[in-house]
C-alpha cells in the first residue's frame, strides 16, 4: 500500500471527499483486504476518541479560579483615581501660577511706555511669592520693577 | 415602585448568562466560568499536557471571552465558542515554544515512510473489555505520549471536529501535511494503547 492510497482512504472515511470518490473507495476496501483492514483501524480508532474524550477537573477551587480571571475583567480600585490623588496635583498648579503670573504682571508692566521718546533702557524685575503673615489665609505676590536711568523703583502687591 | 427581581443565575441557561455578561454582569459571566471551567480546562490539558500551563490558558481563555463578548452572537453554542478561544491559545502557545513546527524524531519517521511501516498485520482492539472510565484513562495516557504536533491536529479533528483545511489553516502547514499528521497519530494511537495493554497483562 502506498502512502497517498492510506490518506486517500482516511480522506473518505472523514468525509473529507465527494460521495463518488468515497464509494469508488468502499468498492477498493471490499477487494482489497489490507485496505480493507485499514479502514477498520482507522474507524476504531476515531471511534475510540469520539466516545471517550478525556476529562479532567480544574485542579484549585472555584473561587480561587475566578478570582484569578476576575482580577483582570474587573479595574482595581486603586488604579481608579481618588479625590485625594487630585489635591496634590491643584498644589502643584497653584505652586507655579503664583509666580508665573507675577512675572506676566510684571512683563506687561515693563511694556507700559514710560514716555513717548525714552523707552526704558534698563530694567530689573525680581519676583518673589511670600506668605502673607497677618492674614495667613492666602498668599500674596509681590513684583518690584526698577528702572536705573529714571531712578524709579515700583512695587506691586496683589 | 416595586423591587426589581433578583437574578437567579444557576437557573438561567447559558444564552440569558451571556446576555447579562454582555451588558456588564460579572456574576452572569461568573457562573458561566463556573458552568464551562472544567471543559475548558480539560482542551487546554489535553493539548500541553501539562497542568500549570493548562490553567493560565484556560483562564486567559476566559479573560478573553469577557474583552470579545460583544463578538457572540450566538453562532454556536457558548462552550464551543469557548474552546475555541483557548484551543487557539494553546496554538499560539505551542508555536511560541516552536513545539508544532519542529522537526521531531516522530516527524521525521513519518515524512520517510513510517506511516506504511505502522500499519499491523492484525488489528487487535485494545480496550476491549476494559471499563470506560479506564479506557479513557488509558487514551489519555497514549495522548500524552504524542508529540505536540500530532496532539494537535488529532484533537482539532476528533474531539472539534475540525475539516482538514481549517486545521490547516488554524496551525499553518499544508492539508497536505495535516493528512499525514492525523494518519500517523491514529496509528500511533492505536500502537500505544496495545502497548499499555500488554503492559498491564498479568
Amino acid at each position: 500500500m502506498k502512502k497517498e492510497q492510506l490518506l486517500e482512504l482516511q480522506a473518505c472515511l472523514d468525509g473529507e471527499r465527494d460521495a463518488q470518490r468515497s464509494a469508488e473507495m468502499e468498492a477498493h476496501c471490499a477487494t482489497d483486504p489490507n485496505l480493507g483492514a485499514v479502514r477498520e483501524a482507522i474507524l476504531n480508532s476515531r471511534q475510540l476518541l469520539r466516545q471517550h474524550d478525556p476529562d479532567h477537573h480544574v485542579p484549585v477551587s472555584r473561587e480561587f479560579y475566578w478570582r484569578q480571571i476576575e482580577r483582570q475583567i474587573t479595574p482595581e480600585p486603586g488604579n481608579r483615581p481618588t479625590p485625594e490623588s487630585w489635591i496634590p496635583s491643584w498644589n502643584l498648579v497653584l505652586r507655579w501660577l503664583v509666580p508665573v503670573g507675577g512675572l506676566a504682571a510684571a512683563v506687561a508692566l515693563f511694556q507700559l511706555p514710560d514716555s513717548p521718546n525714552t523707552p526704558p533702557q534698563t530694567a530689573k524685575v525680581t519676583s518673589s511669592t511670600q506668605l502673607a503673615l497677618n492674614t495667613g489665609t492666602a498668599e500674596s505676590t509681590s513684583v518690584e520693577y526698577r528702572s536705573e536711568s529714571d531712578g524709579v523703583t515700583i512695587h506691586w502687591i496683589h | 415602585m416595586p423591587e426589581p427581581l433578583k437574578r437567579d443565575y444557576p437557573k438561567t441557561p447559558d444564552d440569558g448568562l451571556v446576555a447579562w455578561a454582555q451588558a456588564g454582569d460579572t456574576e452572569a459571566f461568573e457562573e458561566l466560568v463556573f458552568r464551562h471551567r472544567d471543559k475548558i480546562y480539560a482542551r487546554a490539558f489535553m493539548m500541553m499536557r501539562q497542568e500549570d500551563e493548562a490553567l493560565d490558558l484556560s483562564q486567559e481563555a476566559w479573560v478573553k471571552a469577557w474583552q470579545r463578548l460583544h463578538q457572540f452572537h450566538g453562532e454556536s453554542s457558548f462552550a464551543t465558542w469557548m474552546t475555541r478561544i483557548v484551543i487557539n491559545l494553546c496554538l499560539d502557545q505551542i508555536r511560541r515554544q516552536k513545539k508544532i513546527r519542529s522537526e521531531s524524531i516522530d516527524q521525521l519517521e513519518e515524512e520517510a515512510g513510517g506511516v506504511e511501516r505502522l500499519m499491523p498485520a492484525e488489528e487487535i482492539n485494545p480496550t476491549e473489555g476494559l471499563e470506560k472510565g479506564e479506557v479513557r484513562r488509558r487514551i489519555d495516557e497514549a495522548m500524552g505520549k504524542l508529540t505536540p504536533a500530532h496532539r494537535a491536529v488529532l484533537v482539532l479533528h476528533e474531539f472539534e471536529g475540525l475539516q482538514y483545511k481549517e486545521i490547516a489553516d488554524r496551525i499553518g502547514v499544508s492539508i497536505g501535511t495535516v493528512m499525514s499528521r492525523l494518519f500517523y497519530a491514529r496509528r500511533r494511537l492505536a500502537s500505544l494503547l496495545q502497548g499499555l495493554r500488554r503492559e498491564r497483562q498479568p
